[in-house]
């Protein structure tokens, strides 16, 4: 992880952490604060771009992980995030080692942690506005390869790391009994590392690549299933347009959610 | 200046002895079948149409019956040779008496064709069009027979470089610059005159006009970087890069450690990314150590012949650190038995039944300028092409990372009698493949 994305990271989790406190006093403090658990699976699959936008490819990132939030006002909560990911590289090149390689071994899993927060904004008859934000880090994992192709031992190590931003308003419509469908529009960004370190006999090399996910707003449709007060299932999908290159028209990535929150 | 007959200045240093074994055995004594490639026989290859003449491409228009498309193509004398359905389009094999163009022209009047074009023959963009890239087995062996005269040898399939898979992953830079050193390169000569960077240097008779008036260093040009693509003779391993003649050799192949030193200084100050040495002497000396240390400081990769005696590896071959030094192998990727061998040796590529470029002058002008040879000496140009590829595709690498990636990507021809390294073919036989095309890698082994 270079220094930047260090920093981003640092900035990010300090605002979601500074956040809550601001808030608190504005709000009504419940009684006590209410702790949501909850079980999330996210498929998000992003078209990357990397080398100054010379080469994509697509990182598929299936995602299991516990959230736990708390309510910590009323209309606002703040929780933290651990999980694994599978983080599916595949497509990356790498031109700068002594023997060039082209990363197609799939998944390099790894934990993730993160954070996330909701604030309601407004709230009008059946109608809601949230401000939603979630940060994710995946932190991957070595994977070591060998060789054989060549007359000589070798062996490859790679790594790859990522971090996911989301933040924009969420519009839900509470106006049917169980079910609660929203709409969500969000600032969206992706980026990371994937890092190859090459020894074959005498030579070595190492390649850092820098990648980042094109498009920049994401949308969202779902809808949130809430049988009872301590229970809720939410589904929904993702739609993230990016612009192909110049005359090319636009692509969409996709991804989906499904996440069931209990509240205590 | 008369390039048949240049003085030769001979300087008090002498490896006229031993330089002249190498090139001897280098020579076409060994090959009566020079001859072999008449002019004739040539033309009539390279002469092969854009399009067979006897087919054309039709397609009629949608609302157009299969039976009326039917009598339609009977009306025109022609037969379907076969129908590409879904697009609708029919191969059609025209009457013997009739023009692929004015077949076209009187269908394309006919309102039912929605067009009517030429069956355009296509080729796979990677193979040069150079008719004689058949008989060069050394950058792409399919067990073709090597000549085109009865009795020509055969060689085994995959007993070559991979250079046609290795161009479709680079074809090299024209600002990537191979020096020849050695006894000049035939500048006039049609396949070599476009790949030329300058008229070079000659030390031999001290000027700046390195016209070859031997004949060896024409050939081992012909094999680095001959013109690709142009329809003519034969195809160069390093595609796009440049030949820089320096001339240090006379018109009868013998040169002095002085003239030689002074021709790898002077390549490496004058933008050589590689220095090809086919030539060579059984004794070394402290000023041709020198000035391979002062080119391979510069970054440019040498590489050298080993030597045909089938003895101890030459000099400079023999300087291992600054220098690749290359065995033969022929076309069944077996040792060729002239090949010098020790531990200095690094790798091996083709030196057997080597065809290659000779200048305009040396048959005279019913055949073509070109001919086979052996030796190391024609060896060793595959491996400075192969070097000049890699230079152009990873301009960041040293001379020794270079060497290890031509070395560690070699494939271990006779691991059946030696397995690894060993000293009759070093790493083993160069495969341009792996050491250009990346690696895939696929599954780990440990997470």
């Amino acid at each position: 992880m270079n220094r930047s994305s260090r920093k981003r990271i640092l900035v990010w989790l300090a605002a979601l952490a500074l956040v809550p406190a601001g808030l608190r006093a504005q709000n009504d403090v419940p009684a006590g604060i209410h702790m949501k658990p909850g079980f999330n699976f996210e498929y998000l699959s992003r078209t990357l771009s990397w080398d100054s936008d010379a080469y994509s490819s697509t990182l598929i990132m299936p995602t299991a992980y516990l959230s736990l939030d708390f309510e910590i006002a009323r209309g606002f909560t703040f929780g933290v995030i651990a999980g694994y990911s599978f983080s599916n590289f595949d497509g990356l090149v790498f031109r700068q080692l002594p023997f060039s390689l082209d990363y197609e071994a799939g998944a390099n899993s790894g934990f993730v942690f993160g954070a996330q927060m909701q604030k309601t904004l407004v709230s009008s008859g059946f109608w809601e506005i949230t401000a939603d934000a979630q940060f994710l880090a995946a932190l991957g994992s070595t994977q070591v390869f060998t060789i054989d192709q060549l007359n000589t031992s070798g062996t490859f190590d790679a790594k790859g790391t990522w971090m996911h931003v989301q933040v924009g308003p969420t519009v839900i419509y509470h106006g049917f009994e169980l079910f609660s469908p929203y709409v969500g529009v969000a600032y969206d960004k992706l980026w990371g590392t994937f890092t190859i370190n090459e020894t074959i006999g005498t030579l070595t090399g190492s390649e850092p690549k820098t990648v980042d996910g094109k498009g920049a707003v994401a949308v969202t449709l779902g809808t949130i299933y809430e049988p009872s007060p301590n229970f809720s299932l939410k589904l929904a999908g993702t739609f993230i347009p990016y612009s192909k290159g110049t005359g090319q028209g636009l692509g969409v990535d996709l991804g989906g959610t499904v996440r069931a929150v209990f509240s205590f | 200046m008369n390039r048949h007959r240049k003085t030769t200045v001979r300087a008090a240093v002498l490896l006229a002895a031993a330089a002249a074994v190498l090139l001897t055995a280098a020579s076409f004594a060994s090959h009566p079948s020079k001859a072999g490639l008449s002019q004739m026989t040539l033309r009539g290859v390279a002469a092969s149409p854009a399009h067979p003449n006897n087919q054309i491409l039709v397609k009629f228009r949608k609302n157009i019956s299969s039976a009326l498309q039917s009598s339609a193509i009977a009306a025109y004398h022609s037969r379907a040779l076969t129908k590409i359905a879904r697009l609708g389009v029919y191969v059609l094999e025209i009457p013997a008496d009739a023009t692929a163009e004015e077949m076209m022209v009187s269908l394309r009047q006919n309102p039912d064709v929605e067009y009517a074009e030429p069956n355009v023959l296509m080729r796979a963009l990677i193979t040069p069009n150079d008719p004689l890239f058949k008989y060069q087995y050394a950058l792409s062996n399919t067990g073709q027979t090597i000549g085109s005269v009865p009795g020509s040898p055969q060689g085994k399939a995959s007993a070559d470089i991979k250079a046609p898979t290795a161009w479709e992953e680079t074809k090299g830079r024209a600002d990537i610059v191979v020096a020849v050193v050695d006894s000049g390169v035939d500048m006039t000569h049609p396949d070599l005159k476009n790949k030329i960077k300058n008229s070079g240097k000659d030390f031999i008779n001290n000027d700046n006009d390195a016209t070859d008036d031997f004949w060896h260093g024409t050939f081992v040009a012909g094999i680095v970087g001959a013109q690709n693509d142009n329809g003519e003779g034969i195809a160069g391993v390093a595609w796009n890069c440049m030949i820089l003649p320096v001339k240090v050799l006379d018109n009868m192949g013998v040169g002095t450690t002085d003239k030689v030193a002074s021709g790898i200084l002077w390549a490496a100050d004058n933008g050589a990314a590689v220095i090809n040495l086919s030539l060579g002497a059984e004794t070394g000396t402290e000023t041709l150590r020198a000035a391979l240390k002062y080119a391979y400081d510069k970054g440019v990769v040498i590489v050298a012949a080993a030597g045909n005696g089938n003895g101890n590896v030459f000099y400079p071959a023999a300087y291992d650190t600054y220098v690749l030094s290359v065995a033969a192998t022929d076309y069944n990727d077996a040792r060729a038995e002239f090949s010098n061998y020790g531990a200095r040796i690094d790798v091996a590529a083709p030196g057997v039944r080597i065809l290659s470029t000779l200048p305009m002058w040396f048959f005279g002008p019913d055949l073509l300028p070109y001919g086979y040879g052996d030796g190391t000496s024609f060896a060793a140009p595959h491996v400075s092409g192969l070097a000049a590829l890699i230079k152009g595709l990873k301009s960041w690498l040293t001379p020794a990372q270079i060497q290890d990636i031509i070395r560690f990507s070699a494939d271990d021809v006779n691991s059946s009698q030696y397995l690894g390294k060993d000293e009759y073919l070093g790493y083993g036989r160069i495969n341009m493949a792996k050491a250009l095309v990346p690696l895939i890698i696929q599954k780990p082994v440990v997470q």
